[in-house]
């Protein structure tokens, strides 16, 4: 599905926090939401999810004003403080059984999808959730939040507290996830997910900046510092290119960077 | 020189229990900046307590600047600052004022000397202005340099701080790193860094890996991404450090497979787990930017 905010205004008690937002998430594909703490991008998830009401303009999927209700999982930063069934198993089917899915059918779906996110049933079906590493508790809880296959993904900080290995296993996770649902990701580690990214969005006062791709992205944080804070290294191995400031700039990896450096020799 | 020394410590919860860290032994001197590495549950956060002196070790000693933490000599507190992922953790004030006032107060600093440290501290962290607002109403990243203040403000020799940038956003991260580096300068502070974030790597100066409770690693920074073990120890090679160095040949995210990106900038599919739609074979791309 296609997100597209018409003047989106989000806020709480009537008061405005982000917007007004004109742009579109395409999906399926992982979107990112970035911005300064305090900038609205929570706020922004909660309009998106139905939480709040819109302050004005709205949200629509083609021609129809968007509804939220059934379609959304949003889920908070450490989703996995919420589990509250003695099994991984139990967790997973919950939201089936709470619409009604018979018992046998919940549970196959609920397995397939387990193993989707790198928790084979055969192994994680009977564990208590709070046994698991840090990791497979998150993408437990994750899996637990989309298990009825909703069109539209919210994920607050969904990297924050994990270690490298938790990390890497859940971007790979997300990635896939992103292939056939569009997930919008509020995030202040841009870096990681940036080459999954299908678009990005920086929030912090008014329209807010769209950008469809992340070398777009880059090259503007390039040109003006203020836009987002990239590495000193990033910043600093470009400038040893002598890049023309049309060219899009190198991805950020070592290698990227490298091999410009190769091609301009 | 002053120094915080862990001399073959080990600890654990209760007797019945496997120890948390086992025959750990270092040394931290004034002036010092290091990281420390290891995966959750490698025994990091219990190593900062026992360097406060709020745990005390089961078996070997922990001094700071010569004193035995079993001694519990308040003067450790004074010596050790600790600041927690958390900051909402230690800040205990209403006001901004009151919370830095907070740990002079108790540790009975001249009222005098405080009221000229208090607008001091708030003025080099930025928030001067801020004296009289609740604590409540800063940001994150405001209540982070706080949370720093309340621990600058009673002169340590040494910080631990663990993870602290982990909830910062990038702007706050960089502005955090900033006072922390001109404060070192200035107080020749010991710093340990726990989990430091890829971005700040290439800061420290040597380098501690924590796994399965023990010690594995202490040296410089430069050898720790040469050790042929850090894969095993779940340490992630940051960007900068391959760019600067070139250790660690192609990075995960441009394996060859096309995984992780398109040429046209856009996200491929090339990486993704088994049972995603189009999901090639291949290894998951990694982070880019260290």
């Amino acid at each position: 599905m296609n997100l597209q905010l018409e003047g989106l205004v989000a806020g709480r008690e009537g008061r405005a926090v982000v917007g007004p937002l004109t742009g579109a998430f395409p999906g399926p594909g992982l979107h990112l939401v970035v911005g300064r703490a305090g900038s609205g991008k929570t706020t922004l998830l909660m309009t998106l999810a139905g939480f709040l009401p819109a302050l004005s303009g709205g949200a629509r999927v083609g021609q129809e004003a968007w509804s939220a209700e059934g379609k959304v999982c949003l889920a908070f930063q450490n989703p996995e403080t919420l589990f509250f069934l003695p099994t991984v198993g139990e967790e997973v089917t919950y939201a089936l059984r709470a619409r009604g899915q018979p018992s046998g059918e919940a549970e196959a779906a609920g397995g397939e999808w387990l193993s989707r996110w790198g928790l084979p049933a055969q192994t994680f079906w009977g564990r208590n959730p709070l046994t698991l590493s840090g990791g497979e508790k998150r993408r437990a809880a994750l899996a637990a939040c989309t298990v009825f296959r909703p069109p539209l993904v919210l994920l607050d900080e969904p990297l924050a507290g994990l270690d490298a290995e938790g990390q890497d296993s859940l971007l790979a996770v997300l990635a896939g996830l992103a292939a056939e649902a569009l997930v919008i990701v509020v995030t202040h580690d841009v870096e990681a997910f940036l080459p999954h990214a299908r678009g990005l969005l920086v929030v912090g006062g008014g329209a807010g900046e769209w950008f469809g791709d992340g070398r777009l992205f880059l090259a503007a944080a390039l040109a003006r510092p203020d836009l987002f804070p990239l590495p000193d290294w990033f910043r600093a191995a470009v400038a040893g290119l002598g890049r023309p400031p049309e060219e899009p700039p190198p991805w950020p990896t070592a290698d990227a960077l490298r091999s410009a450096a190769t091609h301009r020799n | 020189m002053a120094s915080l020394t862990f001399d073959r410590v080990t600890f654990s919860y209760g007797p019945q229990t496997s120890p948390i860290l086992g025959e750990v032994s270092f040394c931290l001197r004034k002036g010092e900046l290091v990281g420390l590495f290891g995966r959750n549950g490698s025994g990091k956060s219990t190593l900062t307590h026992l360097a406060a002196g709020l745990l005390l070790p089961t078996t070997g000693r922990v001094e700071v600047a010569g004193i035995d933490t079993t001694a519990r000599d308040p003067e450790i507190q004074r010596r050790v600052g600790l600041l927690f992922q958390d900051a909402d953790r230690q800040i205990v004030g209403v006001t901004v004022e009151e919370d830095l006032a907070f740990g002079p107060e108790n540790l009975g600093m001249e009222p005098g000397e405080m009221r000229a440290r208090v607008p001091e501290v708030a003025g080099r962290l930025g928030l001067g202005e801020y004296l009289r607002r609740p604590v409540v109403e800063l940001s994150g990243g405001m209540r982070q340099k706080l949370a720093l203040g309340g621990v600058l403000i009673m002169d340590p020799d040494f910080l631990i701080l663990d993870e602290p940038t982990s909830q910062l956003d990038p702007w706050a991260r960089r502005d955090f790193w900033e006072i922390l580096m001109e404060m070192r300068a200035e107080r020749d502070l010991g710093i340990l860094v726990v989990s430091p974030q890829a971005a700040d790597a290439e800061r420290l100066e040597r380098a501690m890996v924590l796994h399965g409770g023990r010690l594995v690693y202490d040296g410089g920074e430069g050898g720790l991404w040469r050790h042929p073990a850090i894969g095993e120890w779940g340490i992630r090679l940051p960007e900068s450090v391959r760019w600067r160095t070139g250790i660690g040949g192609q990075s995960r995210a441009d394996d060859g497979s096309g995984g992780g990106r398109r040429e046209d900038g856009g996200p491929g599919t090339a990486g993704l787990p088994a049972g995603w739609p189009g999901a090639p074979p291949g290894a998951p791309p990694g982070r880019v930017v260290g």
